[in-house]
């Protein structure tokens, strides 16, 4: 065997290698950012939470499990956990129930000229800062001067009116409110990309069969905006669990922690309670859960995907 | 603040701990300056609102005037950023050269953790010392070592409409019952008696501050703040009763709303004639001035009194809730003579009246009420000397204990506890303390 004759094999073997070597270059900062960033924070937030620690104090203790046994014994920490889990539930029927009834309706009721229009009207509450949104709602749930009980006085529902965000019973319930206003118009209008993508020939033929609209709605819209729904899920169950902003912004946690959130919870006992080991605690749960949530949903999907 | 970045701010916060300092012990002779002030000062404080940050960034540069080869470097944060920062600074061992504390247990923690220098050389039996308050400087006292400069006075009193109070016929109220019958006489008048707005939980904090310092005994109280009342904390009956007493006032003088109102708009009421009273901080007064935005009609007309006891309390009838803010140096300050050099240069008599003058606030400094163009200034600093100051709850407190409670005012105000209901749930608050304590 010559030279020459070895040299093309000598190249197409070292080519692939070469090329490996040269994406795994390409791809190596973006690895190792999400590394540092998500994935380290992340194993060492679990290790924390094996800790007892004070920011004032240079003393660690490790305790164990103890954090978590703390978690179940703490009655704000299972009421933050049932306000998060109303959360999602709320949000999953409005932001992606309601949001797809109103996609559908939007584009099947409605002139095209309105649409748009309404389209556009829907989405301004997500352009609105959520600390702008809180403190507005703030001043619409106020029990003398705000405009919900101002218009329960007006229709003669004067027995209905209530200190929305100062009684203990409400509070949570105000700000799930306020939050579905302001996301409501986002996901309808991620809905309305997903609804207008399902082909015409579809909802003609079934309108041929003789299928109403609420028929054609079940039977063809919404199986054919599944992907755009799980996705959705997802999301929506994610960020109810992830909550944080509102809460603080429109209560505080407050009144009496009813209205506490795993995040609110977490940060009180974080920098208010110095209890840093808990903190963490609180924080893997949150992970844990929204963790799952993602990966069942993604199960979910595959498996329909793949059927 | 999104959890994901509160976890990473914990976490960025370990891994500073890793490669932070060890605490430096503090020798008197780390506060002698050698030749003229030179050097860098890095100072956090949480005076960022616009009205005050000025007067703090004047003090600096007037400093740096003085002194040619300082730079000062001044960090203003609010409130509860403030809180965060310096938890995270702390835990980094990383802490400003100066840097601002509530006091009680709040400025404890430094003490406790190394972290605040040892002034007890510099302000104890010394011309400088002697030129504060003393209980100005108890405030900052931890087992007999001083950690702390204190810069301001404060203590909340009952700030009242003197036009509504004519109108109802009623009296600066001597007596806790005579307050509620005052309350009710301005209600009859057509005015919510007591403008009381507790969004946030504080202001329920405050009253139960001075309810406490009045139907506990002082020592009972601080045993059971600090955390050290072990199966007994919170078991002398004065808790319940000042629970009770929160409650009457609910009853009786607040408004029904308050729960969800913050304190500023609950001041609206006061400041507009609807309200004839409001608990107020004295470091508030320049609000209550047509300066601060009061309108003519009540900042000519209002005067103030001290919350009165309920006769046969077992604490103390004359406690009057406040605190008094201060400085701290950093143990691990590389240059603490320049800091203290700096800090009395802010505590001078001079700079102590600058800022009575200029913000409306009572300095810590001896002999400075005078200084004030405010309204109520003078009568302030005689009410402060004539009462036992009662600490702030919310600092006062153990970190653990302070949000059951508070926890259990809310219910109390909001009527869906009894007083002696909340009281368990605080027990079982300082239990839980107990049980999974931070501290070793």
């Amino acid at each position: 065997m010559n030279a020459t004759s070895v040299t093309p094999a000598r190249t197409t073997g070292a080519r692939p290698a070469r090329r490996r070597l040269r994406h795994s270059l390409y791809v190596a900062p973006a690895l190792a950012l999400i590394v540092l960033f998500v994935y380290y924070p992340i194993v060492e937030n679990i290790r924390l939470s094996l800790y007892k620690y004070s920011a004032f104090s240079p003393v660690t203790r490790f305790v164990g499990l103890e954090n978590y046994r703390q978690a179940a014994q703490d009655p704000v920490f299972w009421q933050a956990l049932l306000n998060n889990v109303a959360y999602a539930a709320v949000s999953v029927v409005f932001q992606v129930g309601a949001a797809l009834v109103l996609a559908a309706a939007l584009e099947e009721l409605i002139g095209r000229r309105l649409r748009g229009l309404l389209r556009t009207v829907y989405f301004i509450p997500a352009a609105v800062s959520m600390t702008v949104t809180g403190l507005l709602f703030q001043f619409l749930y106020q029990p003398d001067a705000g405009l919900v009980n101002g218009v329960l006085r007006a229709v003669g529902l004067s027995s209905l009116e209530h200190d929305w965000l100062g009684d203990p019973g409400t509070a949570i319930w105000g700000v799930i409110t306020m939050s579905q206003w302001q996301s409501f118009g986002y996901t309808t209008m991620l809905l309305t990309v997903a609804v207008q993508r399902v082909p015409r020939e579809l909802y003609e033929s079934a309108h041929m069969d003789g299928a109403g609209r609420v028929r054609t709605f079940f039977t063809i819209t919404v199986p054919m905006v599944r992907e755009m729904t799980g996705l959705l899920v997802i999301l929506t169950v994610s960020q109810a669990f992830l909550v944080f902003n509102e809460v603080m912004v429109m209560t505080g946690g407050g009144p009496s922690n009813s209205s506490q959130v795993l995040g609110t919870w977490l940060y009180s006992s974080a920098f208010t309670g110095d209890d840093m080991g808990y903190a963490s605690a609180i924080g893997t749960v949150m992970f844990l859960i929204t963790f799952a949530a993602g990966a069942l949903q993604l199960i979910h999907s595959r498996r329909k995907a793949a059927r | 603040m999104r959890p994901a970045a509160v976890i990473s701010v914990c976490l960025l916060t370990l891994l500073l701990t890793a490669c932070g300092q060890a605490p430096i012990r503090t020798t008197p002779g780390d506060f002698t300056l050698s030749g003229r002030p030179s050097g860098h000062l890095t100072v956090l404080e949480k005076w960022a609102d616009p009205e005050y940050a000025p007067y703090f960034e004047e003090a600096a540069r007037a400093y740096e005037k003085r002194n040619p080869d300082v730079t000062i470097e001044l960090q203003a944060v609010g409130d509860q950023p403030y809180k965060d920062r310096i938890a995270v600074l702390a835990a980094a061992r990383r802490l400003p050269d100066i840097y601002f504390s509530w006091p009680g247990r709040y400025a404890g923690k430094f003490a406790d953790g190394k972290m605040a220098a040892d002034l007890t050389s510099q302000l104890k039996n010394t011309t400088w010392g002697r030129s504060f308050e003393p209980e100005a400087l108890d405030a900052f006292t931890f087992r007999g070592r001083i950690h702390g400069v204190p810069l301001d006075m404060d203590a909340k009193v009952l700030v009242y409409n003197k036009r509504i109070f004519a109108k109802a016929g009623v009296r600066e109220p001597r007596t806790f019952p005579a307050l509620l019958t005052a309350c009710d006489r301005i209600e009859k008048a057509g005015y919510v008696p007591i403008a009381f707005g507790n969004q946030y939980g504080w202001p329920a904090g405050h009253l139960l501050t001075q309810f406490n310092a009045m139907e506990v005994p002082p020592a009972v109280l601080a045993r059971d703040y600090a955390g050290r009342g072990g199966d007994g904390a919170f078991h002398h009956p004065g808790y319940v009763r000042a629970l009770e007493d929160l409650r009457r006032l609910r009853e009786r003088c607040f408004a029904p709303g308050g729960t969800s109102m913050s304190h500023e708009s609950a001041q609206a009421r006061l400041l507009y004639g609807k309200a004839a009273m409001q608990y107020v901080e004295t470091l508030e007064f320049s609000y209550l001035s047509e300066a601060g935005g009061a309108p003519k009609s009540f900042a000519r007309d209002w005067d103030f009194f001290a919350l009165p006891a309920m006769p046969g309390a077992a604490g103390s009838p004359r406690a009057l809730a406040g605190g008094t803010d201060g400085l701290m140096v950093s143990g691990n300050s590389p240059d603490k003579a320049l800091a203290v050099d700096f800090l009395r240069f802010l505590t001078s008599r001079t700079r102590a009246r600058a800022l009575v003058h200029d913000l409306g606030w009572l300095s810590s400094v001896k002999g400075t009420a005078d200084a004030g163009t405010l309204r109520g200034l003078p009568k302030a600093q005689r009410t402060i000397a004539g009462h036992d100051m009662a600490v702030w709850l919310d600092t006062a407190a153990d970190d653990k204990i302070v949000n059951p409670y508070l926890s259990a005012a809310e219910s109390v105000l909001s009527g869906r506890m009894t007083p002696q209901r909340a009281i368990v749930e605080v027990r079982r608050g300082a239990e839980q303390a107990r049980r999974f304590g931070v501290r070793p």
